[in-house]
Parts: structure tokens; C-alpha cells; sequence
């Protein structure tokens, strides 16, 4: 064994977020948009809230007015004006947002009065490409009228006489495609209002 | 008076409380590391699919605290960035829709997807920033990894007429890129 992990994780004995369990573990499932851009009419828990097991269901009309997720990275002027809101409502802005939490007493309950929550949207125009997006034919942030969060401009030296004075200068367009960290374990939090102690894991992809 | 050599000779709990010492040290400015890769790819031009024969990785960290952890960040990172250069893209329809949803659409690599890689640490420029001279480390192994798999793939296609200005390098795409330069030549 070279590393000091490896012994508990060859012997089955490494330990996830989802092998933790307190008395009265509860269970929170998102529900989450299945639109890029939409302004949802309605969003409904009735029928989640009444089967058996359900604790609570929570949207954005739950939340404080303007309740925002912070950046964790070091923001440019014009980032806070787009920052997003723990759960979406009644505009959603791509697929996957959350729109709405579900409190169950188990992680099965908690997933099917997930899928109980009636959300009812009046779809719009999605906006997928960065160059489409810098014409604002399509504002996704309504509030601020732009697509575009901020300019930024680093320069050192002296570059235009750099190229000016190169023996050969090529314009070139590259296109990088998009790909992402994929974790073994995502992110999970066990949370206890008593507890001493809270595991948790975060892998920042 | 205990002198160095008692303590070091013996090993007790005493002891190894009299040599423990707390320091703190906070950077204020960021450290910059610095590193290369070369690949060596075969591209089958029938078909598009690209063997990578070799990527060697090499990066400066300054001083590696933990060789063993360091190697093991450079060999991951630049297993990643293969990855990413070749084989995972993630699809968007119109509509926003992720169409490389799920793990048989967006395509990691096995064990068997990319050759050993040869992952160098150097030490040869000690940070002047903080006490260990360490710089960052890790990161040195996926940042050309997608230019140095393109300009292996470029100069393995370049008899042909292909020019190399998109990632990823997936069989459909480089085969496309064949088929477009037989018909302009």
C-alpha cells in the first residue's frame, strides 16, 4: 500500500456522503427545470405533498425576496448583477436549474413526489452559442437587458508591436468543444441541527 | 539538557511532542508553473481514429512536497485532458438540451484508452514566494494536453491538406476533416 487512503478503500471500508446516517435522516430531491429558458406559470405541490412521507416541498416563493448563491471565485464588475437564485422562479434560465425541494422521509418518497410537482412553463427562445448570446436578440437576465456579464481586457507589454515586428503573424479561428470534470462521488452534504461533526464532500469540477 | 541525538534515537511520544513546532505561513502572491508535452499519434485515415503511441508531460513545480501525490496529479491530469481531446464532448441541441447526458454518450476512457504516460517532475526552479519553494502542481498536465494531441494530429494529417482548428479529435470529426481537404485539394 503507497498511499495512506488505499488500505480502506481496497477493503471496502472507504466512506461516502451516502453511507452516512443519523436517527431521523430525512431525504431532499430537486426538481429541476427541463427547459433552457422559460418563465414557469405555475408550479404546484399539491399532489407531492400529499403522499405518504412527504415533509415539505420548497420554491422560490418559500425563499426571502433576492436570495442569491455568492460567487465563490473573484468576480469582475457586472458579475453580481447575475447571480443565481437558489431556486429558480418564476424565470428559469437552463436545464437542470433547480425550481423546487423535496423533504421526504426516505430517498425513494423523496423522488417520487419529485416528480409530482406540477410545473407548467411558457417555453422560450434557448440561447446555446456565446456568439448568438453577444447579439442580446434573446436576453436571458431580463433585468439587466444584456447577455453580456462583463468586459474584460488583459494586456502586458507591447503586442501590436510584437506582431508588427514578428517575421510571420497568422489569424487564426481554434474552437475548443466543452468537457467537464466527471466525479466518482458528486456533491453531498449530511447536515444535523445538533451534530458536532458534518461530512462532507465537494469535488469542484 | 536533551540533546538532538536523544531525541532522535528515541522514539516515544515525549519525544516526538519535544520535536513538534508550529509555523504559519501566508503567500500573498500567487506562484506560476511551467511545463511542456509532446504526443506521438498514429491516425488512421480510413476511419478517423487516432492512437495515441505516446504523451510525455513535464512540469516544474518548484519543489514537490509529496513526489509520489505529485505524479500521481501529473499522470490524472493528462489521462484527463486525453480524454478531453479525444473523446468526451459535451452536445448541446437548439432547445439547450444536453444530448451527452449519460456515460454511454459521453465517453470516458478505460484503462485500456491511452498509453502509460511519462510524467516528469522537475525541481529546478524553486519558488521565491514561500519558505518550500513549491509551486502549484497538478495542473501542468492538462493545460496543452488538447494543443499537443492537435499538432500531433496536424502534423500526422498535414501530407494530406488538413489543418487542425477544432477539438475534440473524434473519429467523425477528423474523418470529416479528411474528406473535406480531398475535396478542396
Amino acid at each position: 500500500m503507497r498511499r495512506a487512503e488505499d488500505l480502506r478503500f481496497v477493503t471496502g471500508r472507504g466512506c461516502y456522503v451516502d453511507d452516512f446516517t443519523r436517527p431521523g435522516l430525512t431525504h431532499a430531491v430537486l426538481v429541476r427545470s427541463a427547459h433552457a429558458h422559460a418563465q414557469m406559470s405555475r408550479i404546484d405541490a399539491t399532489r407531492a405533498l400529499t403522499r405518504g412521507g412527504v415533509l415539505a416541498v420548497l420554491t422560490s416563493a418559500d425563499l426571502p425576496a433576492m436570495t442569491a448563491i455568492p460567487l465563490r471565485l473573484a468576480p469582475l464588475p457586472g458579475f453580481d448583477r447575475y447571480l443565481q437564485p437558489p431556486l429558480a422562479g418564476p424565470r428559469v434560465r437552463y436545464v437542470g436549474e433547480p425550481v423546487a425541494v423535496v423533504v421526504a422521509e426516505d430517498r425513494h418518497v423523496a423522488e417520487d413526489a419529485a416528480a409530482a410537482v406540477a410545473v407548467e412553463n411558457e417555453v422560450g427562445t434557448a440561447v446555446v452559442d456565446a456568439h448568438r448570446a453577444l447579439t442580446d436578440d434573446v436576453v436571458i437576465h431580463e433585468a439587466t437587458g444584456t447577455n453580456v456579464a462583463s468586459r474584460y481586457t488583459v494586456s502586458r507589454g507591447d503586442p501590436d508591436g510584437a506582431f508588427a515586428a514578428a517575421d510571420y503573424t497568422r489569424v487564426e479561428t481554434f474552437r475548443c468543444h466543452r468537457h467537464t470534470a466527471v466525479a466518482l462521488e458528486t456533491r453531498g452534504l449530511v447536515d444535523a441541527a445538533a451534530a458536532t461533526s458534518i461530512p462532507v464532500t465537494a469535488a469542484d469540477p | 539538557v536533551i540533546t538532538l541525538a536523544t531525541i532522535t534515537a528515541e522514539d516515544s511520544p515525549d519525544t516526538r511532542a519535544a520535536l513538534t513546532a508550529v509555523a504559519r505561513f501566508t503567500p500573498t502572491k500567487l506562484t506560476y508553473s511551467y511545463g511542456a508535452q509532446v504526443a506521438h499519434v498514429a491516425v488512421d485515415t480510413e476511419t478517423g481514429a487516432v492512437d495515441v503511441l505516446k504523451l510525455v508531460t513535464v512540469e516544474d513545480v518548484g519543489r514537490a512536497i509529496n513526489p509520489l501525490l505529485v505524479h500521481g496529479q501529473a499522470h490524472g491530469a493528462a489521462l484527463q485532458g486525453l480524454s478531453g481531446a479525444f473523446l468526451e464532448e459535451l452536445v448541446y441541441d437548439d432547445a439547450g438540451q444536453l444530448l451527452t447526458g449519460t456515460l454511454a454518450d459521453y465517453v470516458l476512457p478505460t484503462a485500456s484508452a491511452f498509453p502509460n504516460i511519462d510524467a516528469i517532475t522537475l525541481e529546478e526552479v524553486p519558488s521565491t514566494l514561500n519558505p518550500l519553494g513549491a509551486k502549484g502542481a497538478g495542473e501542468g498536465g492538462i493545460v496543452a494536453t488538447g494543443a499537443a494531441a492537435a499538432n500531433a494530429v496536424a502534423a500526422a494529417l498535414a501530407p494530406l491538406g488538413v489543418i487542425v482548428r477544432d477539438l475534440p479529435l473524434s473519429p467523425t470529426n477528423i474523418a470529416r476533416w479528411i474528406r473535406d481537404a480531398q475535396r478542396a485539394g
